[in-house]
This record gives structure tokens, C-alpha cells and sequence, in this order.
């Protein structure tokens, strides 16, 4: 063998190596790897239920009541929703009909006290006027949360 | 008709070439980033959600662009030092290395900054920003390496090896926010279908890409210039210590 | 142009630390860059001028 082709097998065999280990990494920690659960996931059991997770979805509209310090909203995936109770500051873009992620725990009544609320955006960019003629159009909201509903739900 | 392409691929013929190019590199990148400066921060509208507070997508996607292309770009001449024997390869290698670990930073910081009034945290643990930052520590451990092997060549060997094998993890970056359930939102810009940005907004975010880019060649250039000379006159210093008589 | 007065423009909405702290990051960042590889050419004797003696004779 020359030494170039010697060479060569050398990178061949580490890169065959090296991929093997991330496969293989990748899924141990494919747990871990996914930052949030939807809450078709909880409902399916998927979430470690008993430890502190996270949940994300979109913030039911009409969901959102304040009480003092303390907030309580739904979060849903269309299909399934999860009440979530939360004592602090909310993100500014934390509003209803938009995506969010709480972290926290389950309770066994089915209640998830989160004790951080993250806002979740769209990769949707543009200005204001834009915005309202799209959501006049009726194609606003199906848009704006198609991102965080189907890639989410289809895990 | 035979063309030398191999002419600039030694080290003493390409020095004066980077050397008459880098400077117009720095000019490019200075009018470039003035036009993508200009639009993103006096032209583009505000966004319908997060206001002004958007506008660090100017900085921080060409950034993070740069950041991945940059590892991709080390890689390649990294093997391409370690397969064919180039020395240039592996000396520009060693002289995107700084550049890349740079912009890696830039997005880190660009993001926390975004993050922090956006999502309601600097810093969170998913897939996207975990594996930007393993981006960082490679770019590290790749100069980290360099600089700890005495012998240049050996330490171009080993770097090549460390940059092809951590090569894998610029995939990962890019899809992470596919693959998996991020709070990081996807990509506005794709190939495969029309950006889901106004155009004013991506015409202000290309012209800051290119003007790093231009940023990178320049600063490229005028690096390995330096790496180039202090090798070879190591080579002549050892050659003078062994041949003292001549 | 976007903006109505100097103020509006600095005050960026509301987000002035986060968006000028990215843009200063950004500034600082690059200038070190910039400075650091100037020292390097300086202490090697490399003059950025093609014509010079040093470019074509290492």
C-alpha cells in the first residue's frame, strides 16, 4: 500500500468510526437532545412524568387568567392541551395564540406547575402592515403556527 | 494547454499574492457592511412581533452562517493537507481557525442577546445552541492542538483529523432545529422554498453574510501570510544550524 | 428612513442594551481580530504594502 492510500483508509476508518459513535449518542440522548414534549407526547406517556420537564405548544386563546403574581393558561397542540399554572414575569412575547415552553412538573391531577415560562417565535419575520393584511387574508394564524404544530406533533 | 494550478499551492509563491489581495478584501467588506448596516438598521420596517429588539438577525445570522462555513472551509483544507501532503492547505487551516472560533463567538453572544427580552432566557440547553457551542470548543481544541505540537508538520496532521472528525457536528448545527423539538425557531431562509422574511429584511441580512465573508478572506489572507513566513523562517533558521560552514 | 428622531433610533423600542451590546460585541470582536494579526505582521517584519522588500523574499 502507498502511503497516500495508507493514509486515506486511516480517515475512512476513523470517519466510519466516529459517525458510528454520534449515531449511536445521538439516539442514547435522544431524550435529552428534545428541548420540550407536546402535550400529545404527555398524553402518549412520552414524558418523564414524575421528573421536571418541559412543554410546549401554542397558549390557548381565552386561556390566559391572572390572579396577582400568579398566571394560569392552557397550552394545546391542536389536538391535545395541558393547564399550566406559573407564579413570576411572563416573556414579552408571551401571548396567547403564540408558542411557548413552560418547564416544571406534572402534578397528579393532571396541572403542570411550571417554574419558567419561555416564548417560543416563529421563523416569520416582517413589518407590522404585512402582518395584518396576511391575518385579514385569514392565512395569518395557519401561518404563524404551522412551524411549532406540525414539526412538533409529528415526532 | 497546460495550466500551473499547483504554482500557487506552494507556500513562497502564493505569500505575495495574499499579500496584494487582502487589503481590497477589507475595502469589499467595508462597503458591504455599510449597505447592510444602512438597510437593516434605517430601511427595515420593524417586526410585527418582537419590534425593534429584531434587528440583531443583521449580526447574528451572518454570524452564525459564517461560523458553520468557516469549520467547513478549515476542514477541507485541513484534509486536503493531510491527504495530498499540502503544506498551504494545512497552513490555511490553521489561519481560518481564529477567524471561525471568532464568529462562533459572535453568534453565542449575538443570541444570548436576543434570547434574553425574546424567549425570557439567555442561555437555554437545546439542540441548536448546545451544539453551537460544541462548535466553539473545536475550533478551540483545534488551536489548542496546534499550539501545543512543537513540530509544525506533525501538528498539522493531527489538526486535520480533529477538524474532519468534528466536521460532523456542522449537520447537526444546521438540522438540529429540525430534528428535534427546539425553543430555537427554524431557518427563514431555505433553498427549498421562497424566505418567510420581507425582502428588505433578507436584502439586509445577505449584504451582512457577504461583507463577512469579504471580513474573513481579508483577515484569512493576512494571516497566513504570518504563518507562512514564520515557518519558513524556521526552515531557514534550522537549515543555517545544520549547514553552519556554508 | 425608518426612524422618526435620534432618541427613537437609540432607544431601539426598548431593546437598546441587547441590540447595541450585539453590535458593540460584533465591533470589538472584529477590531481585536484585526489588532491581533496587525501585532502579528508587526512583530514578523511584514509590511501590508506589495511592493515592499519583505513580501516576496521569506
Amino acid at each position: 500500500m502507498k502511503p497516500r492510500s495508507k493514509r486515506f483508509a486511516w480517515i475512512l476508518l476513523g470517519l466510519v468510526g466516529v459517525s458510528a459513535a454520534t449515531a449511536l449518542v445521538l439516539n442514547a440522548f435522544q431524550s435529552n437532545l428534545v428541548f420540550f414534549f407536546t402535550p400529545t407526547q404527555i398524553a402518549n406517556k412520552e414524558a418523564p412524568i414524575g421528573h421536571a420537564f418541559r412543554v410546549g405548544g401554542l397558549v390557548e386563546q381565552g386561556s390566559l387568567h391572572r390572579h396577582g403574581t400568579e398566571v394560569s393558561f392552557v397550552v394545546s397542540d391542536t389536538v391535545k392541551s395541558i393547564p399550566v399554572t406559573y407564579v413570576g414575569i411572563l416573556p414579552d412575547l408571551f401571548k396567547e395564540g403564540k408558542g411557548v415552553v413552560a418547564e416544571g412538573q406534572l402534578d397528579g391531577q393532571g396541572l403542570f406547575h411550571a417554574k419558567q415560562v419561555l416564548a417560543k417565535h416563529d421563523e416569520n419575520y416582517m413589518p407590522p402592515e404585512a402582518a395584518e393584511a396576511l391575518k385579514q387574508a385569514g392565512a395569518a394564524n395557519a401561518k404563524i403556527s404551522k412551524s411549532i404544530v406540525t414539526e412538533s406533533g409529528s415526532k | 494547454m497546460q495550466v500551473n494550478w499547483f504554482k500557487y499551492a506552494a507556500p513562497t509563491s502564493f505569500f505575495p499574492l495574499a499579500g496584494k489581495m487582502y487589503p481590497w478584501f477589507y475595502v469589499l467588506a467595508a462597503i458591504l457592511a455599510i449597505a447592510g448596516m444602512y438597510i437593516g438598521f434605517f430601511v427595515a420596517p420593524t417586526d410585527f412581533q418582537q419590534g425593534e429588539a429584531y434587528r440583531i438577525i443583521f449580526i447574528h445570522v451572518p454570524a452564525a452562517w459564517m461560523s458553520m462555513f468557516l469549520y467547513l472551509v478549515m476542514a477541507f483544507y485541513a484534509s486536503l493537507g493531510f491527504v495530498f501532503n499540502t503544506r498551504l492547505s494545512s497552513m490555511m487551516a490553521r489561519a481560518i481557525a481564529p477567524t471561525g472560533a471568532m464568529f462562533t463567538f459572535l453568534a453565542l453572544w449575538t443570541g444570548s442577546m436576543w434570547g434574553r427580552p425574546m424567549w425570557g432566557a439567555y442561555w437555554v440547553w437545546d439542540a441548536r445552541l448546545t451544539s453551537e457551542l460544541i462548535l466553539l470548543f473545536l475550533y478551540i481544541g483545534f488551536m489548542a492542538l496546534q499550539a501545543a505540537i512543537d513540530d509544525p508538520r506533525r501538528g498539522d496532521k493531527a489538526g486535520g483529523v480533529l477538524a474532519l472528525v468534528g466536521a460532523m457536528n456542522v449537520p447537526i448545527i444546521y438540522f438540529s432545529v429540525k430534528w428535534w423539538n427546539t425553543l430555537h425557531q427554524g431557518s427563514s431562509i431555505n433553498l427549498t422554498r421562497a424566505p418567510s422574511m420581507a425582502s428588505i429584511m433578507v436584502w439586509g441580512m445577505l449584504l451582512m453574510a457577504l461583507s463577512f465573508w469579504m471580513y474573513s478572506i481579508a483577515v484569512i489572507l493576512s494571516r497566513v501570510q504570518c504563518v507562512i513566513a514564520k515557518r519558513e523562517r524556521q526552515a531557514a533558521w534550522l537549515q543555517q544550524i545544520d549547514q553552519p560552514s556554508t | 428612513m425608518h426612524w422618526k428622531s435620534l432618541e427613537e433610533f437609540f432607544s431601539m423600542g426598548g431593546y437598546a442594551f441587547f441590540v447595541w451590546s450585539s453590535l458593540g460585541a460584533t465591533v470589538m470582536a472584529m477590531g481585536l481580530e484585526v489588532w491581533m494579526v496587525h501585532l502579528q505582521r508587526k512583530q514578523l517584519k511584514l509590511h501590508g504594502s506589495p511592493n515592499s522588500q519583505d513580501n516576496g523574499n521569506v
